[in-house]
């Protein structure tokens, strides 16, 4: 039926600025509306205890960092003004805080501002995937139809109040796969500067919210660029001076970048105790500082090279932070906390557990789902399975090499999330928007293929 | 246009007249007799809004069989005032023993009963509204309305002032009865007058012919939008003394709404676009629809807002308590903000019963009605007033989608023009509900984005259009 209407009324998906506003404006109005009704009309219901209605703990100190920064803001603008409000929190506090220097200080600020990137992130999946196929009814039908999906995801209404990073950073790793595919498939120059000026716009993004995320971004780039060039190279284009000034120009710039990057981050672990000076500032505020009896010590090897023995080494420095925090404040649902990891090659040993955790928990049963909110976890991850499930149902061939390409990134953010994380909670809410791409993206195929055979 | 060349368009001003008399007349009664008989106040208003059930979710299925079948209006017969008389009391006689045996000790119970009594009187009162209607004459209907209000004031001021009744309540409670008995006669005896013969012939109307699918989906329907507001068990919420004084004066706004749905806009605007025998009513609808839609939305804004800028100025002359003020203020509010969405909910079903009537759609209701039992027999724990109209508020709303989407599955409307309507139902609940939590530059932009959005699709042609 839906098809039928899409049919007779195809003008909505025409290449039309109007058509694209009405379905932000679509998206945008139903993410602010579900997000009032539910603070409103629904959380009353759901919450077991009236405590931390609006804000959990965590952002009730974003939140007080943001009302300090917009006192500062008060004395003197100018000065006081900086896109990081303090170490360890992002520019999602400082636009708050912005917004509370304008408007004056209302909590409920951030469900307008968290429900703009939620829906932005929402359309350019669309937009990717109509982007990918071909122009088919079936293709827009599946594409809208996922993107609706998204948005619908009722676990991103339980954030949706809250002071985090997640909705920025998941709009960034969007618009980066979005640019992209614009540029895998840009015909001219000027277009071609266009996207690649979105791509940085999405790296500044996430370096503004979370800067140890970006090291992912750059190895996507670097993976875009090898992309591009092998396919000048394979389509034998002859390629105009300006263009390959352009490639060396991107290749260059982001090592030069990622470089800087990679050094600031793993100056601090210099010994080989996995705790030593590490500097975790998020739990510092929150006065969490915690010194453990005994360190464990890290094994370096003699095969991996030293730069990416350090990054392993500080994930698990965080997961063994995170622990001894969830020992002390008696985390609910604890997760993983049997890991012990003490060398590079520990690391790789236990990377099939983790990518199949990272992808499958928790499982529905897990909990008691008598409790709202673990069965709508529960019915989260069924959906999750059952996309999983039609994978041996899709051709190979239907498996256009773009969506291993988006697939792949995801994964690549789960596997690092799953081995830092030591709650269900936080796992959920942080790989969350990522299984849920790799989830729509297989559904998508299935739907489009299915209508196809239907035809 | 249909709407001002009628002329029922001069009983919907006396509709509106007659409504402000009856709020003067509530928030008056409250202040004169609050303290000193509060119980009675209860008692009073509780059987009250056992009334106003009775009127939503009894009289209007009967009022749509009235209207749709003209035989039955052709004279004034006394066979079936005499049937409707008889239902009437059965209910009455149900719910009063209901009362006697939960309340014997009661010393307010005569107030309730005479309270109810008026309902034996009232049920035909259908029927007559029925025959006004084919004869058009809606301003009597409304008119008889201004003269209950305003002979109950006036009685009220005379009981406050100059005499002395040991129970002054119970007193206004039987003029009650008494006024609605004299509209009732008058009634017939205007319609008489006009022409209608009182015949005593053998009716159509059996209850078999009565409970078709059709009606079965209206009283359903209304169970479910209305019905939540006067369950019994609801009353329990109230344990402090007052508490239910201060919520029916805050329901008030809904209440008067609800009887314009049933009565007034029923006669008026349904009346004139669907008893036409038309074919293809989606035309009509899609280029009324609009209209109606941003009139009723703009309509509930401009209550609110006259609402907020009056109401803290009438409660500095109520004596309630402050904890009182503040009910009253938040049900007053969570009472206006559910009328649109009730609106389409009615609209919406009306268009379904006429030509568009789904099989799925009746058990799916059916489903919803034992869904709606058994949460209210107990699985949600609901403790304040608030909670409660949270509650229908979300059950409303999800009532909507579920009619807008079995519209668009219809082909009443384009893809485009549904995706426009539920634009327009967000960005109002969103402009409203941060008005609520006051972010009023959320309110602001909210609004303004709805405003472009009616000019952009080219809202004042009457369809939505792209225009490109």
């Amino acid at each position: 039926m839906i098809t039928k209407a899409l049919k007779s009324h195809n003008d909505i998906f025409k290449k039309n600025i109007l058509s694209w506003f009405i379905i932000f404006l679509l998206f945008y109005s139903y993410l602010t509306t579900a997000g009032f009704i539910f603070q409103k009309f629904i959380l009353e219901f759901l919450a077991q205890n009236n405590t931390h209605l609006l804000l959990s703990p965590e952002s009730t100190i974003a939140n007080e960092i943001a009302i300090s920064l917009n006192e500062k803001l008060k004395l003197d603008f100018w000065k006081n003004f900086s896109l990081v409000p303090q170490e360890g929190y992002g520019i999602n506090v400082t636009i708050l805080a912005f917004f509370y220097y304008i408007l004056g200080v209302n909590p409920y600020t951030n469900i307008i501002i968290n429900s703009l990137f939620y829906s932005l992130s929402a359309l350019l999946l669309l937009l990717t995937f109509l982007k990918i196929s071909n122009n088919s009814i079936y293709a827009k039908k599946s594409a809208f139809i996922c993107s609706i999906i998204f948005l619908l995801w009722p676990s991103s209404l339980f954030w949706l109040s809250q002071i985090t990073k997640d909705f920025m950073s998941t709009f960034s790793h969007l618009l980066l796969i979005f640019s992209f595919i614009c540029l895998y498939r840009v015909d001219n120059l000027k277009s071609g500067l266009y996207y690649l000026l979105l791509s940085f716009l999405s790296l500044i993004i996430m370096f503004s919210v979370r800067d140890h995320f970006l090291q992912i971004q750059f190895i996507m780039l670097f993976v875009i660029i090898f992309i591009l060039l092998n396919r000048f190279l394979s389509l034998r284009l002859s390629l105009k001076p300006k263009q390959i000034y352009l490639t060396f120009f991107i290749i260059i710039f982001t090592t030069y970048t990622s470089l800087i990057i990679s050094d600031k981050n793993t100056s601090n672990i210099e010994s080989n105790l996995v705790l030593n000076n590490l500097k975790i500032h998020q739990l510092k505020d929150i006065s969490y500082e915690y010194f453990p009896d005994k360190e464990t010590i890290w094994k370096k090897s003699n095969f991996i090279p030293n730069f990416i023995d350090k990054r392993l080494q500080a994930i698990i420095a965080l997961n063994l932070i995170n622990n001894i925090n969830n020992i002390k404040f008696g985390a609910s649902t604890p997760f993983n906390t049997n890991l012990e990891i003490k060398s590079s090659y520990d690391f790789i040993k236990s990377l099939p557990v983790i990518l199949y955790q990272g992808l499958f928990e928790p499982y529905p049963l897990r909990f008691d789902i008598k409790q709202p909110k673990f069965l709508v976890v529960a019915i989260e991850m069924l959906f999750i399975y059952i996309c999983f499930f039609l994978i041996p149902f899709i051709k190979s061939k239907s498996f256009d090499k773009i969506y291993i390409v988006i697939i792949s990134f995801s994964i690549f953010y789960i596997i690092p999330i799953t081995y830092t994380v030591s709650t269900y909670g936080s796992l959920y809410r942080l790989r969350g928007p990522f299984l849920l791409i790799i989830a729509l993206i297989i559904l998508r195929i299935f739907l489009e293929e299915s209508s196809k055979k239907n035809k | 246009m249909n709407f001002l060349t009628n002329k029922g368009i001069s009983g919907s001003f006396l509709f509106i007249l007659a409504t402000l008399v009856a709020l003067f007349r509530d928030v008056y009664f409250v202040n004169e007799f609050f303290n000193k008989n509060t119980f009675s106040m209860d008692a009073y208003f509780t059987s009250m809004m056992l009334l106003a059930l009775i009127i939503n979710f009894i009289f209007a299925p009967f009022q749509e069989y009235f209207n749709y079948n003209k035989k039955i209006l052709k004279n004034i017969n006394i066979k079936l005032l005499a049937n409707l008389y008889s239902i009437g009391f059965t209910i009455f006689l149900m719910m009063g023993l209901y009362l006697f045996i939960n309340d014997v000790s009661d010393d307010y119970i005569y107030i309730k009963l005479a309270n109810l009594f008026m309902l034996t009187i009232n049920f035909p009162l259908v029927y007559l509204h029925s025959l006004l209607f084919e004869s058009k004459r809606m301003h009597l209907i409304s008119g008889s309305n201004l003269f209950f209000s305003t002979s109950l004031l006036m009685i009220i001021f005379i009981l406050s002032t100059s005499m002395n009744i040991n129970h002054p309540i119970l007193t206004i409670s039987i003029s009650n009865l008494i006024i609605q008995f004299s509209i009732f006669l008058f009634f017939v005896r205007t319609l008489s007058k006009s022409g209608y013969k009182i015949v005593n012939q053998p009716n159509d109307f059996s209850l078999l012919s009565f409970f078709s699918k059709k009606i079965f989906l209206l009283v359903s329907f209304n169970a479910l939008i209305f019905c939540p507001f006067y369950i019994f068990s609801f009353l329990n919420f109230f344990t402090n003394e007052g508490n239910i004084t201060a919520f029916s004066l805050a329901i008030k706004p809904f209440l008067i709404f609800q009887v314009f749905i049933t009565f007034v806009i029923n006669g008026i605007f349904f009346n004139n676009l669907f008893n036409k025998e038309i074919e293809d009513y989606t035309k009509i609808f899609n280029i009324n629809f609009n209209k109606i839609f941003n009139g009723v939305i703009v309509l509930t804004l401009i209550i609110l807002g006259l609402s907020y800028l009056f109401i803290p100025t009438i409660l500095e002359f109520i004596t309630v308590p402050k904890v009182l003020k503040l009910l009253i203020i938040e049900v007053y509010f969570l009472s206006i903000i559910l009328l649109p969405i009730i609106f389409m909910n009615v609209l919406f079903l009306k268009l379904l019963t006429l030509n568009f009537f789904g099989k799925y759609l009746y058990y799916f209701l059916y489903f919803l009605i034992i869904l709606f039992i058994t949460l209210f027999l107990g699985l949600i724990e609901i403790n304040s007033a608030s909670d409660y109209l949270s509650f229908i508020f979300v059950m409303n709303l999800a009532l909507l989608f579920l009619l807008l989407l079995t519209a668009f599955f219809h082909k009443i409307f384009s893809l485009y023009s549904f995706i426009i309507i539920i634009i327009c139902i967000f960005l109002f609940l969103s402009s409203i509900l941060t008005y609520l939590y006051e972010l009023y530059f959320g309110t602001f932009l909210f609004f303004f984005l709805y405003l472009s959005l009616l000019i952009t699709t080219n809202y004042l042609n009457g369809e939505f259009k792209l225009n490109t």
